[in-house]
């Protein structure tokens, strides 16, 4: 080994610890120390008791934080905020180091932990709780009350220094230390998360603006709530907020988050100013108290109504992806047939080719042979020809516009795709003709709408079996009727039935619909119910 | 039409131009060929006028491929069958070979060249097979019994233990099978009965 690659080797093995990354992680966790720091102090004009305060902001970035950069940061954003309060004197260890240092770091950890089980574990219990952004209003509620109840090992040994324990005291500080971290945490978090996701230029979906009626909406709600607040205190009953939770919750749930997010600020902003310093104690707590229950209340309302609708919009997404997989399937039946059409002629016309190739070069050629031979391959040809023109008609763009469709037509059309796939299942398929009718509508649809009932129809017919298709005027509408013996065991070779719900889909979108009758115990009809096009071509 | 040197072959397909252009590209290879439409025609009209080789659609109207071909081995076990379809599937063509003896299963657009090499092993197969059922017909029920059992490799002493019988009857059976048949040894007799199988 050379002293150069000895070197290099050294380099690389150094490089970890001081690479770009980790250089820029730990600035990230120093400024996160300065600023959990700076607002510990500022959250002082709000403390009460031996504890904290009943606002508590920097538990909000100490959220967003976690929450931002994964629970593995935990343990060094644990350590950042213990250094900087420790060196800026914000706080000392005191005569008992291990339980202050505990005190410091011990809320920190139990976010990181919630935050963590929160986002492995929720999508398990229910679906819907898996969906974002409830893990997130779940993890912004559950982390402060968790973190309160954890708080008791070390709490009570820092009370008894002072001498006996005073239950009464160490209850009301947990109290208060729970209700300022749940206000933090629901009031400074989420700005602070989509103000980070805004600047990372990721998901501008959190920005999504609410319908400007639901806004109204909302605002309307807000306002007879506030109303009510007001008479209530004017009447000298004092400050009572719960027509606002009610408001705050009914926001959530018609605006998502950002609606109920500016509900809890405005009550935020009237209610914070009542609990600052100065104020009766009781009052205070209530005041507070209410304030975390609008906030959970209605964030949690906010991000259930967006889950709710996330799960919609997926299940939408699933649905199109079924139909057009459906469609798929159509198509692959309807080139199957295409292709047993088109290789009966094109075998005749090979082998009478061929054999008008041996006749021709015979030493005495039989004229009339020859041209019975080329007859018959010119015939074939323009058989050929016929139904490349019938196909390209069909991929054609304008089939995709709204047109009026002869009703016979559309089935003997139908019939010849289906035709081979029922013959290779021992189907007879019977089309008895009816009236000539046309109806206005979407070609391609309608002709997969035909062919998903007549498929399900071939399937669900015993072998061998009979299919029988016909149609009748009655009134202004039209009826395609498709019946088929029903034999138990074929009934379980069908499909997942998404055939039928794509023919009634395509019905509706029609102005029809899709009855289904037993004429016997044996025998299953589906009929397709149309209106009939009117005298002009509209 | 039919000359005596010419294999009869009959083509069944309900595209009845289709039909006609397999039997004359078979008749200008050397067969007597006919085209059918109707499956149920051609049963109706065979056995004045048995076909070493069937060439038959599967997919047809009424009397699918299949079915005509069990039908026509209850007339005549020593007819060769070749399927053709439009529309090939794995299990079908399995089927096709497996349960219903047929020899080849071929796709459309047909390729000449493979149908009329199908068609004169058809008839090759056809030939022998009509002359081994010709020379064990001759015998009795019981030498059948005997025959059937000798060509599984049974010796004399376990036929004689497996019908009941002495050896020594046995022993005369044998010699009348060989006579009957014209075989000279157990060699030959399997290879008269390997006529099971088209292949």
């Amino acid at each position: 080994m050379t002293i150069a690659s000895s070197l290099r080797a050294t380099e690389r093995s150094l490089y970890p610890i001081f690479n770009k990354a980790r250089v820029r992680q730990g600035l990230i966790l120093l400024a996160y120390g300065c600023a959990f720091t700076a607002l510990h102090h500022y959250a002082a004009i709000w403390a009460a008791g031996s504890f904290f305060s009943l606002w508590f902001p920097a538990a909000g970035l100490r959220f967003a934080f976690l929450w931002r950069m994964g629970a593995r940061m935990t343990p060094a954003a644990a350590g950042a905020e213990l250094l900087v309060q420790l060196v800026t004197g914000e706080a000392s260890l005191g005569n008992a180091p291990a339980l202050a240092v505990l005190g410091i770091v011990g809320p920190c950890l139990v976010y990181g932990l919630v935050i963590h089980l929160v986002r492995s574990q929720g999508g398990r219990r229910s679906r819907i709780i898996g969906l974002a952004p409830l893990p997130f209003a779940l993890a912004a509620v559950i982390g402060p009350v968790m973190a309160c109840i954890a708080a008791l090992p070390w709490a009570v040994p820092l009370a008894m220094q002072n001498g006996a324990i005073d239950g009464q005291n160490l209850f009301h500080s947990l109290l208060v230390f729970a209700v300022g971290d749940l206000l933090g945490v629901l009031i400074v978090a989420p700005p602070l998360l989509w103000l980070a996701d805004y600047l990372a230029g990721g998901r501008r979906s959190a920005f999504r603006l609410a319908h400007p009626a639901q806004v109204a909406e909302a605002a309307v709600v807000t306002a007879v709530a506030w109303s009510v607040v007001w008479a209530i205190h004017e009447a000298g009953l004092g400050v009572i907020l719960s027509p606002v939770l009610l408001a705050t919750c009914w926001t959530g749930l018609r605006a998502g988050r950002p609606g109920a997010w500016l509900s809890i600020i405005v009550t935020a902003i009237v209610v914070l100013p009542m609990t600052g310093q100065g104020a009766e104690e009781i009052v205070r707590l209530r005041l507070s108290m209410v304030l975390a229950s609008i906030a959970a209340v209605g964030y949690l309302a906010g991000s259930f109504a967006e889950a709710e609708a996330r799960s919609y919009a997926e299940l939408e997404r699933r649905n199109r992806l079924l139909y057009q997989a459906e469609r798929l399937k159509t198509l692959r039946a309807m080139s199957v047939a295409v292709i047993h059409e088109i290789s009966q002629p094109l075998s005749t016309i090979c082998i009478e080719a061929n054999g008008l190739v041996a006749a021709s070069s015979a030493p005495d050629p039989d004229t009339a042979e020859i041209a019975g031979t080329s007859r018959l391959i010119a015939r074939k040809a323009q058989d050929l020809s016929q139904m490349v023109r019938r196909l390209r008609a069909f991929g054609d763009r304008s089939a995709d516009a709204p047109s009026r469709l002869s009703i016979p037509a559309l089935l003997q059309e139908i019939a010849t795709i289906a035709d081979s796939e029922a013959k290779a299942l021992g189907v007879e398929l019977r089309f008895q003709g009816g009236p000539d009718a046309s109806v206005s509508g979407q070609d391609i649809e309608l002709r997969q709408a035909l062919l998903n009932l007549l498929r399900n129809a071939i399937a669900a017919s015993p072998r061998p079996g009979r299919v029988v298709v016909a149609h009748a005027i009655s009134g202004d509408r039209l009826l395609v009727s498709i019946e088929n013996d029903f034999c138990k065991s074929s009934g379980q070779r069908a499909g997942m039935g998404v055939g039928l719900i794509i023919a009634r889909s395509i019905a509706a979108a029609h102005g029809g619909m899709i009855l289904e009758q037993r004429p016997s115990p044996q025998r299953y009809c589906y009929i397709l119910d149309l209106p009939l096009a009117g005298e002009t071509n509209d | 039409m039919t000359d005596g040197s010419r294999a009869i072959v009959y083509v069944v397909d309900d595209d009845c131009d289709l039909g006609a252009s397999l039997a004359r590209l078979l008749n200008r290879s050397g067969f007597a060929a006919e085209p059918f439409v109707d499956p149920a025609q051609l049963l109706a009209a065979y056995t004045a006028a048995p076909a070493a080789c069937i060439l038959t659609d599967v997919m047809m109207g009424d009397l699918d491929g299949f079915a005509f071909a069990d039908r026509l081995r209850e007339i005549d076990p020593a007819t060769s069958i070749i399927f053709m379809t439009a529309w090939p599937t794995v299990s079908s063509a399995v089927d096709a070979v497996r349960r219903y003896g047929g020899l080849d299963y071929l796709e459309k657009p047909v390729d000449e060249q493979r149908l009329l090499t199908a068609v004169a092993e058809g008839v090759a197969w056809s030939r022998r097979r009509r002359a081994r059922l010709e020379r064990t017909a001759r015998l009795t029920p019981r030498e059948q019994d005997v025959f059937a059992l000798l060509v599984r490799g049974l010796s004399s002493k376990a036929i004689a233990a497996e019908l009941s019988l002495s050896p020594k009857t046995v022993e005369d059976h044998r010699a009348q099978i060989a006579a009957k048949t014209g075989t000279s040894g157990l060699a030959q007799l399997i290879e008269l009965a390997g006529g099971g199988a088209p292949n």
